[in-house]
């Protein structure tokens, strides 16, 4: 893995940049986010760190997942009126494929980034219990759950531009026996599909 | 880089005290929001400084769990340390299905029960349900065919198929809880449900509507039944492991006795049903003559003792198509009546489109039970429209048993023994 070493615009200290897809850093100091613009480093939005609730993933850690290692590149919070979870950013070491690992209150799912929703696709026109097309599939999903929600913030390294704040609407469903969830962020909307697993498939 | 480390310890304890009775609490999850106090009832705001009371439940006694089951245990269920976090009191208004007098359908129920969250030393969490019949352990799944319940009460959202019949459906609401929340709760929160059973498990769609006409979020569980010693080996501490291990004891030793006892009373209902006593009297009297006001006396009998006898009387030679009816009263030797004994013999015979017919009556008897040895008489009684031709015979056994009792207390013993039997594996 080739790094980058760049300095918080805010508090002046290191911080990292690990791969080439990588749109906004977040300083392990402060807390300031800053996105990625050319080859230079401009701080976003208020200083946010997050609070650690402990979590068995930490960025920097690597791990195996169906026997692909992995290493844990950043994270993001989102909140919601229910609470708040956690989107581990990983990349796969062998291809440097990117993954998503979600915990939401110790319950692991692991998510790949499939497309992105229409452009006409509407948090307030999605229906729980209904159903509704997922771009690139054939068969729709059935919609299990939609809420408001916002970034809290994040550490790391991300692949989007975020700014702690910014809404996060998301939808949730089902299709054919895979988690579906399509994240609307004003920078990168973006459908992952998934599967929850148990923490011990993380092989550490 | 390091590689990711399991935590080994569950989650750093917070105390607090309940500003509603003071009582010391514990938070053993950071991400609380909410607690409830077991002691008072009182819902704590974690968020706020002062942790201020957000509602009160009521006495917690009142709800009190079903079993031995306390917030803050911890034991090992599937190899992993769990400590129970909290427990929600549901109460369900539901329709289950049944057959009632040969048709199927829906009857209107009211059940409670417990839904223990149990979290490991990671920080995951598992449902323990608990009601006053038995432990069933909650996951929730991804179903391959998602769906609702619908208006043919048929779903299979697991598998897809086959389609199974919708057991019960209705809505569950909170009553009450104790412990930690990560969530918004509050007593009267609802949530729909419909429930199938498939292979022995139990899968339910669960859905929380926003309001009337919005559902907010759709859920499917996955239950499995636990028996009481599994949460008990892996909860109860060894005093009452011990208890479980000495009531299955004695469960199986009743069990034993039980079946024991029923084969006892099986062999024994057969031989009285066999057994036709000792023949201690037989006299035969013509019923030509029983139709004399005064009856006809028998001679004396010798009844030796104490006990069960049996009386019967046989009538033979009745004349075709006429009937006698026919009383006897048992008499001590100071000629009180002590007990009596009647029948209607007959004989009719004829013809039909299906050829020729007979029907008789031949035969009375009665069991009697006398307390005194001595001797006893017989006077026999006879009313016909006509005279009457023929005899009957009347005879006193002695040793005679009540098959009855036998057969009652076998159905006793089997009952017994299947109760016994579900107490232990």
């Amino acid at each position: 893995m080739i790094s980058q070493a760049f300095e918080c615009p805010s508090c002046g200290a290191p911080i990292e940049k690990r791969t080439p897809g990588a749109r906004s850093l977040v300083c392990s100091y402060c807390g300031q986010t800053s996105h990625l613009n050319a080859s230079s480093l401009e701080a976003a939005g208020e200083k946010q760190m997050l609070i650690d609730y402990g979590s068995v993933l930490k960025i920097g850690d690597t791990g195996t997942f169906d026997g692909r290692e992995f290493f844990v590149l950043g994270k993001l919070r989102i909140d919601y009126e229910d609470g708040f979870w956690d989107e581990w950013y990983i990349n796969y070491v062998d291809n440097g494929e990117p993954a998503w690992i979600q915990e939401d209150d110790g319950a692991f799912t692991i998510f790949s980034r499939v497309g992105e929703p229409e452009q006409h696709a509407r948090f307030e026109n999605y229906q729980v219990g209904g159903y509704a097309p997922v771009s690139n599939f054939p068969d729709p999903m059935f919609v299990t759950s939609k809420a408001r929600a916002k970034v809290n913030g994040g550490e790391g390294e991300l692949p989007f531009k975020i700014i702690p704040g910014d809404p996060a609407d998301f939808v949730e469903g089902i299709m054919g026996g895979k988690v579906v969830s399509i994240e609307l962020l004003p920078d990168d909307s973006a459908i992952f599909v998934g599967s929850p697993f148990e923490l011990s498939a993380l092989g550490y | 880089m390091s590689s990711i480390q399991t935590q080994t310890k569950l989650a750093s304890v917070n105390q607090l005290n309940c500003q509603g009775c003071g009582n010391a609490l514990s938070v053993l999850n950071p991400r609380a929001k909410y607690i409830a106090c077991q002691y008072c009832g009182s819902v704590l705001d974690l968020n706020s400084e002062e942790h201020q009371i957000l509602e009160t439940l009521g006495k917690p006694e009142r709800h009190a769990p079903f079993s031995f089951l306390e917030l803050g245990m911890t034991g090992v269920l599937g190899g992993k340390t769990h400590q129970l976090i909290s427990r929600t009191r549901w109460r369900m208004r539901y329709k289950e299905f049944g057959y009632e007098d040969g048709s199927a359908g829906y009857s209107n129920e009211v059940w409670v029960y417990d839904e223990w969250l149990m979290m490991d030393e990671n920080k995951t969490y598992k449902y323990l349900i608990e009601d006053k019949t038995g432990y069933w352990l909650s996951e929730e799944i991804v179903p391959e065919v998602p769906m609702l319940l619908n208006s043919d009460y048929r779903m299979q959202f697991y598998q897809g198929e086959p389609m199974r019949q919708v057991q019960e459906f209705g809505t569950a609401e909170v009553i009450f809880f104790e412990g930690e929340s990560n969530y918004d709760i509050k007593k009267g929160d609802s949530v729909r449900f419909s429930m199938y059973r498939d292979k022995g498990l139990d899968y339910s769609a669960e859905w929380r509507m926003k309001d009337e006409e919005e559902i907010k979020e759709i859920e499917f569980f996955r239950e499995r039944p636990i028996s009481k010693k599994q949460v008990i080996e892996a909860f109860g501490n060894n005093e009452q492991v011990t208890e479980l291990q000495e009531n299955e004891g004695f469960a199986k030793f009743v069990y034993n006795m039980a079946l024991f006892g029923a084969l006892a009373m099986l062999i024994m209902g057969i031989y009285a049903i066999a057994n036709n006593g000792k023949l201690i009297s037989s006299q035969s009297i013509p019923l030509s003559s029983l139709t004399q006001v005064e009856g006809v006396m028998s001679g004396a009998i010798d009844i030796p003792g104490p006990g069960l006898y049996k009386l019967e009387m046989r009538a033979s030679g009745i004349a075709q198509n006429s009937e006698m009816y026919v009383l006897a009263y048992v008499m001590d030797e100071q000629k009180n009546v002590v007990n009596t004994l009647d029948g209607t013999f007959s004989y009719y015979s004829g013809y039909d489109s299906e050829g020729s017919w007979t029907e008789s009556s031949t035969r009375s008897k009665k069991r009697f039970k006398t307390n005194k040895a001595g001797k006893y008489y017989l006077q026999l009684h006879g009313n016909s429209e006509r005279t009457q031709t023929g005899q009957v015979d009347v005879f006193l056994r002695s040793g005679v048993m009540m098959g009855r009792y036998y057969l009652m207390a076998l159905i006793l013993f089997v009952v017994i023994a299947i109760i016994f039997r579900t107490r232990f594996k």
